[in-house]
């Protein structure tokens, strides 16, 4: 069992589509060329066109009407050895059950059962995960899951009503849009939008703090279920400037690794700027993890953001200054 | 040779792609550890596959090409089209699609199944070629053989997605979660490409450290090492130093950091009769070694040992050391800190002292690991002890220097 294997390689899988099309009606040459570059890399179709052309893979042939497959994939597929036991795996998993219900778990577990897993969850400690992940054996939770991802799919919307973190408590139509899973807080959130005086308002639900959701059948013709990602809420920037001190700059290029972020060397301060990118949303988050690495790390703008930092360690002296 | 996208080997790509995506701050000239011819093949090969995501910019050190995304708006990981990057000779995928089109219509001796693929492909292929590429993918999984009166038979193996006993819609949804969630996660995205299932924008992932793919290659032979109960070599070099150290031990678990993004694995040292974490990202090569007949022992040792730990250190000797923090937190309004403390304080006990007023404690084989949560905290803590007394003195030189740092009027 390989991991890595050019059976996965993307140009595989472009030739078989390549196959497939060439199977029902001849293509031309621009249309396998466009099949090929789609879904491959940058400088893909450049060299497969002519290895097809050529005959140095001769899986066409050239008739007049255009080029015609002479080997057909088989119409399914079948999954790897690998395939099976990753999917083996992900049975072992508490949040298979928001996907799967417990008879399906049971059956797939059953025919898969030649096949060892991948990996065992024991395999794995996730020693700084939050410890009130979301409850993924609940009832309510499990059907409460289903239901937003079912009205994502069908662009439709539910009634909800949800009681916030800070207990207050909102309920309405909403619109969800996505799911969005925090490794961190093993936590799922929605983003939804309500309609509100012909405006649409974003709004993020845990999905743990949903107390009740049902369905509604309507639809809005306007539905942004496209969202675009980088549109998602406002976005701000954040450069600190790192020391070599204590492995600060690789300690934190991969603490910080998930945001967008662009880094440079000053040669004359011996230092790194690095600029962080993040959602609005998520700042008082970025505050305290920027906190954590103590005088490795300096926040040199915005002054907004600067001013949040000194604020707490202003607050900071004045509490040592207290007991001391 | 001319420039290919494809690789043969996982490995060497491996380091360039972390340093273009985790640092970014490099030009061509600090590449060192290989010809610069090498840095501009992987460089170009890097553009190709993650073409979207490649940014530039010049300064005084030259060109810098590094890798830039908010692993926040992704659908899928760029980072899997590595794995799907294998080079490959035109023989290979010449045989892949005649072998799999050839067994449409049913199993096939050998014999038939040669002549099939030469009719097909009009290719003259030994029996023998053949019977290579049909075997290996046997073992792959995509054929199956039975033997029938001393004569092997290959056919098509069944099991297919459709042919799972679940609602195929569901099952997609479940591998477009899981491909980023779970341990090698590009085996779920080639699920989706074989089945032309687009990518989805269903979900979205914070935290999301896409990173981690990169070192599958090294964690798929250690968990198969854990698997098997066999002890382990690997050499290892960490940013921090140059020389390239090789470690010997029982692999027990992997640890996952899902706060600064580093995974390790708990090696049992015998030498030194100690467990010590080791980064994942820092290992190049594992070989397998014997089995360990005592692995059961030392993982129950292992999960009791863990108890006392707040990541991934056991301390010097493992002996206990205690740390308190007294907080002030306005109970009324900032209820979310105490439930921070309760959601990361990793087995510390909270004691509510007075109004307002509360004490964190915590017994541990090394406090000095938790000082980066314990600075979160900044602003509130109103006075820090340990058994480990330069811990402390540590937090209150930090907090003086940081104060300096932003000007003393902080």
């Amino acid at each position: 069992m390989e991991l890595f294997s050019e059976i996965y390689s993307l140009y595989f899988r472009a030739v078989e589509r390549v196959l497939r099309r060439a199977n029902e009606w001849p293509l031309t040459g621009a249309e396998i060329q466009r099949i090929l570059s789609e879904g491959t890399f940058s400088e893909s179709a450049i060299t497969m066109f002519p290895k097809l052309q050529s005959g140095a893979w001769p899986l066409l042939h050239q008739a007049e009407s255009g080029y015609m497959a002479v080997c057909v994939p088989p119409e399914k597929t079948p999954l790897t050895m690998l395939q099976r036991a990753w999917i083996k795996s992900l049975l072992n998993d508490p949040r298979i059950s928001l996907f799967l219900d417990d008879d399906e778990i049971e059956k797939l577990r059953l025919s898969l059962s030649d096949t060892p897993p991948l990996y065992r969850q024991e395999d794995f400690y996730a020693f700084d995960k939050a410890t009130d992940s979301d409850d993924y054996e609940s009832p309510e939770y499990r059907r409460c899951f289903h239901l937003f991802l079912q009205t994502i799919h069908q662009k439709t919307a539910l009634s909800v009503q949800y009681e916030g973190g800070k207990g207050n408590r909102v309920s309405g139509v909403f619109w969800p849009y996505r799911l969005e899973y925090s490794a961190k807080d093993d936590k799922f959130r929605a983003h939804c939008y309500r309609k509100v005086g012909g405006r649409r308002m974003q709004y993020i639900l845990n999905l743990g703090r949903v107390t009740l959701a049902e369905a509604i059948n309507i639809t809005d013709s306007g539905n942004p279920s496209r969202v675009n990602r980088s549109t998602m809420g406002r976005f701000r920037e954040v450069v600190i400037e790192i020391t070599k001190e204590r492995n600060a700059l690789e300690r934190c290029m991969v603490h910080f690794a998930h945001f967008e972020k662009r880094t440079e060397y000053n040669e004359i301060t011996d230092k790194y700027t690095c600029t962080i990118r993040y959602n609005v949303m998520d700042e008082t988050e970025v505050i305290i993890r920027v906190l954590s690495f103590g005088p490795t790390i300096k926040v040199i703008a915005p002054n907004q953001f600067i001013n949040e930092i000194k604020g707490r360690i202003r607050k900071q002296s004045e509490l040592i200054s207290l007991v001391f | 040779m001319a420039f290919t996208e494809l690789i043969k080997n996982f490995g060497k790509t491996r380091d360039y792609m972390r340093d273009f995506y985790i640092y970014g701050f490099k030009a061509r000239g600090d590449f060192t550890a290989k010809s610069a011819r090498t840095y501009d093949n992987e460089k170009r090969r890097i553009e190709s596959w993650l073409a979207p995501y490649v940014r530039w910019e010049n300064d005084r050190q030259g060109k810098r090409v590094y890798v830039s995304l908010d692993a926040s708006c992704i659908g899928s990981n760029p980072l899997y089209n590595a794995w799907k990057a294998k080079s490959f000779t035109d023989n290979d995928i010449t045989l892949h699609f005649a072998i799999l089109s050839a067994l449409r219509e049913g199993q096939k001796n050998i014999a038939d199944l040669t002549d099939a693929v030469c009719e097909l492909t009009g290719t003259v292929f030994e029996v023998q070629t053949v019977r290579l590429k049909a075997n290996e993918y046997v073992r792959e999984g995509l054929l199956c053989k039975k033997t029938a009166k001393k004569a092997d038979y290959y056919a098509l193996s069944p099991i297919t997605l459709p042919s799972l006993p679940v609602e195929s819609d569901r099952l997609w949804d479940a591998i477009r979660f899981f491909q980023e969630v779970s341990p090698f996660g590009f085996v779920g995205s080639t699920i989706l490409d074989a089945g032309q299932v687009d990518q989805s924008e269903l979900f979205g992932f914070k935290h999301h450290y896409i990173v981690h793919t990169l070192e599958d290659g090294v964690l798929f032979d250690l968990l198969r090492a854990m698997q098997e109960r066999q002890r382990v070599s690997f050499a290892q070099q960490s940013t921090r130093y140059a020389r390239e150290m090789v470690q010997q031990g029982v692999p027990l678990q992997v640890y996952v950091s899902v706060q600064s993004g580093r995974r390790y694995v708990c090696l049992y040292t015998e030498r030194n009769k100690r467990f010590q974490n080791y980064r994942l990202d820092y290992i190049k090569k594992v070989d397998l070694l014997e089995e360990y007949p005592g692995y059961d022992d030392l993982r129950a040792k292992l999960d009791g040992a863990k108890k006392r730990c707040w990541g991934v250190s056991f301390g010097a000797s493992e002996r206990n050391q205690e740390l308190r923090m007294k907080l002030y937190i306005d109970e009324e309004k900032e209820a979310y800190v105490l439930d921070r403390l309760r959601r990361e304080g990793r087995g510390g006990v909270t004691e509510h002292l007075e109004q307002n007023i509360f004490l964190y404690s915590v017994t541990l084989y090394d406090v000095t690991e938790m000082m980066a949560w314990v600075k979160t905290f900044t602003g509130r803590i109103l006075s820090l002890e340990s058994s480990a007394q330069e811990v402390a003195d540590f937090f209150y030189r930090d907090m003086d220097r940081m104060s300096a740092m932003y000007g003393g009027d902080a």
